[in-house]
């Protein structure tokens, strides 16, 4: 507990500097942004800014991009309840109800109610953060690259096939980012490996055009040419309108830590997440409801409960990527990607050599939050404004940020030439129906997963029976092991009854 | 059967299946090593043979093309990301996205080639230009202007704000 107490007060003297604070205030305000503009995504627009991380201090860094990515949650769901288009894919479920109360009129109520309930979400997760980090951490310290090993398979199979349509096309995208991940010079043995004799692959893939190439370019395909037919009336967004009834508050306040709840537990798990656990919310509520007929008619219930999720979860998702150095998802990959950059390795080191990074993070969370509750309800107008700023404007700009990002890591036109090629392979898997979030995972992972596994092996003196013979690291793989066997379960019931209503339905005829 | 091999899911099974073989053939010129002491060509071999078989598993449980036309209306986690990427309010679509897909390659492509000899100014408005002939209704002053207007945003943003080593002009 001291330990603890100890940490929030080096925490709050670095993320009170004047530094930090406004680099917590860009990455908030910026995330916002993102999350309202449909089509632009949290993880494009951290990709899009890493480049700026290169030229800052380390903490302030971090703080940016993770102000981002809650941020954009915070945003995501004005886009959902005003326009019925889910600003980030988070927050799509926030359409169902939150787009009906605008129907009614109550826009302001909706928008009021999901930033109280981001921020209870947030704030409950970021304590989950703080008071279980520590633990963790402990139990890390005695984890050896074996249970490092397994703890990545669980990690990449559950982040591959739990969010994603096709578990085979999943983890597919795993494996090629994996194999992605070995591109350049190998650190142990010094061969250069898929280099093709280029110099300039020695050094291995250059992420950020990678993650841009991938992520941005096909949203901006997706998206360029699109007229936005909705445009919202900002003034009819009053104070007033805005504040809750008294029911609305006693239907939300439940629904609300509920949906914490789920959220804290689904983020920290590996893979899962705050798409997982919105949707796992607005399931609940339906179902504990009274009356589940009013869910998609504009119940308070259903938007109030997975914006807490989708905001707790993105909260604790920081607990494995900073004690264990594991990321459970893409963007947390990407946030783990912007440390190693700065020369700061994520894992149980962190928090004894860094306190200072990992305490001024955490605190800045709770800043971020509340500048984020500031943002979102008294200057709500500003945020509905840009909504009507026209897309021909905006994806031509984001095509010239992404090319001076790439082009100002290390001035290369090469770099450059690169995100054509991965925006080019991005287009193709997206039209494939290939989710590349996966692929940046395990493109991360990728160099880390081979070195434990080595250094396994050379342990066992060759024996794969060690990564099952030690209790943990065969627990992580029976727990891989069981979500793939229920994948199984899931599809082939699933087979057969389509089989059988099929069957029913020839008969009947 | 010719139905069955153009599925989506087929081509991307069999994409999966070229990469992981062409991975493992790389790696094969690599140092395997022994069990004990991996080489540089164990790991890439391996997620090469499994990148290969998880292809094959892709074809095997892809989806017919009756069902593959059909378009998913139920929103859920799987659909949800292409809800918040391709549907507009009134779910009308943009124009063609190969149009699309060739004129932002083209403006990323022409500002590689001439960053380094026209500098910023000069090289952003006409990736501006290039990025937006991927929408048929854009007019020309509209964009030059908008071109113009991030020359001077990223000059001052990247150049000045942030001291970045970059030619502003030729």
């Amino acid at each position: 507990m001291m330990e603890i107490l100890n940490g929030l007060s080096l925490g709050l003297s670095v993320a009170f500097s004047v530094s930090t604070l406004f680099y917590c205030f860009v990455g908030v305000a910026v995330g916002t942004l993102v999350g309202v503009l449909p089509g632009l995504g949290g993880l494009a627009t951290i990709a899009m800014l890493m480049p700026l991380t290169y030229h800052v201090a380390a903490v302030d860094a971090l703080v940016m991009l993770s102000g981002i990515y809650y941020g954009a949650a915070y945003g995501g769901s004005t886009a959902s309840i005003l326009l019925n288009l889910p600003g980030t894919a988070n927050t799509a479920v926030t359409c169902l109800d939150g787009y009906p109360m605008t129907k009614q009129g109550r826009a302001g109520v909706a928008l009021f109610m999901t930033t109280i309930a981001s921020f209870v979400g947030a704030f409950i997760g970021l304590v989950a953060l703080v008071g279980f980090a520590p633990y963790l951490l402990a139990a890390a310290r005695s984890f050896s690259s074996q249970e490092y090993f397994s703890l990545m398979v669980l990690g990449l199979i559950a982040a591959s096939v739990l969010s994603t349509a096709s578990p085979f096309k999943g983890l597919a995208m795993v494996t090629l980012g994996l194999i992605l991940g070995l591109v350049g010079t190998d650190i142990t043995s010094g061969t250069n490996r898929f280099t093709f004799g280029s110099l300039r692959l020695y050094d291995g893939l250059n992420l950020v055009a990678l993650a841009m190439g991938m992520f941005g370019v096909p949203e901006l395909i997706a998206n360029a040419g699109r007229v936005r037919s909705n445009i919202v009336d900002s003034k009819s967004i009053t104070w007033r309108s805005m504040w809750p009834t008294r029911d609305d508050w006693k239907r939300s306040t439940n629904p609300m830590l509920r949906g914490t709840g789920i959220g804290a537990v689904l983020g920290a798990l590996p893979g899962t997440g705050g798409l997982l656990a919105s949707f796992m919310s607005y399931a609940v509520e339906k179902r504990v409801a009274k009356d589940p007929s009013r869910f998609g008619n504009g119940a308070i219930e259903g938007i109030a409960g997975p914006e807490a999720a989708n905001n707790a979860a993105i909260q604790t998702a920081f607990i494995p990527t900073l004690t264990l150095g594991i990321p459970g998802d893409a963007v947390m990959a990407l946030m783990m990607a912007a440390m190693i950059i700065q020369g700061i390795v994520p894992g149980p080191g962190l928090m004894t050599q860094q306190p200072e990074l990992f305490w001024g993070v955490c605190v800045s969370f709770l800043i971020g939050n509340i500048m984020l509750l500031i943002l979102n309800i008294p200057l709500i107008g500003v945020w509905v404004k840009i909504l009507a700023v026209p897309y021909w404007m905006l994806f031509p700009a984001v095509v010239i940020f992404i090319c001076v990002g790439v082009y100002s890591i290390n001035y290369s036109t090469f770099d450059v030439f690169w995100v054509m090629i991965f925006g080019f392979l991005g287009y193709l898997l997206a039209v494939l129906k290939f989710e590349v979030a996966p692929l940046l995972l395990g493109f991360i992972l990728g160099p880390l997963m081979e070195e434990h596994l080595r250094r396994s092996m050379l342990l066992s003196r060759g024996s794969f029976s060690t990564f099952v013979e030690r209790p943990i690291s065969a627990s992580f793989l029976a727990a891989a092991a069981l979500i793939l066997l229920w994948l199984a379960y899931a599809s082939l019931r699933g087979r057969a009854r389509a089989r059988a209503a099929k069957q029913h339905a020839a008969l009947s005829e | 059967m010719l139905q069955r091999l153009t599925t989506r899911d087929t081509l991307g099974g069999l994409l999966m299946i070229a990469l992981g073989l062409a991975a493992a053939v790389i790696g094969r010129g690599y140092d395997l090593g022994t069990l004990r002491q991996m080489g540089a060509g164990w790991f890439p071999v391996a997620l090469g043979v499994l990148l290969a078989a998880l292809g094959l598993g892709v074809i095997l449980t892809g989806r017919p093309v009756q069902d593959a036309l059909a378009p998913d209306t139920a929103l859920t986690p799987e659909t949800a990301d292409r809800t918040a990427l391709q549907t507009d309010g009134d779910g009308s679509a943009g124009p063609s996205p190969l149009r699309s897909l060739f004129f932002v390659l083209a403006s990323i492509g022409a500002f590689a080639l001439l960053i380094p000899v026209l500098g910023l100014i000069l090289t952003v408005p006409i990736s501006v230009a290039l990025a937006s002939m991927a929408d048929p209704k854009s007019r020309p002053v509209p964009v030059l202007l908008l071109g113009l207007g991030l020359a001077a945003l990223t000059s001052a943003i990247f150049v000045l704000g942030l001291g970045l080593q970059m030619d502003l002009l030729p």
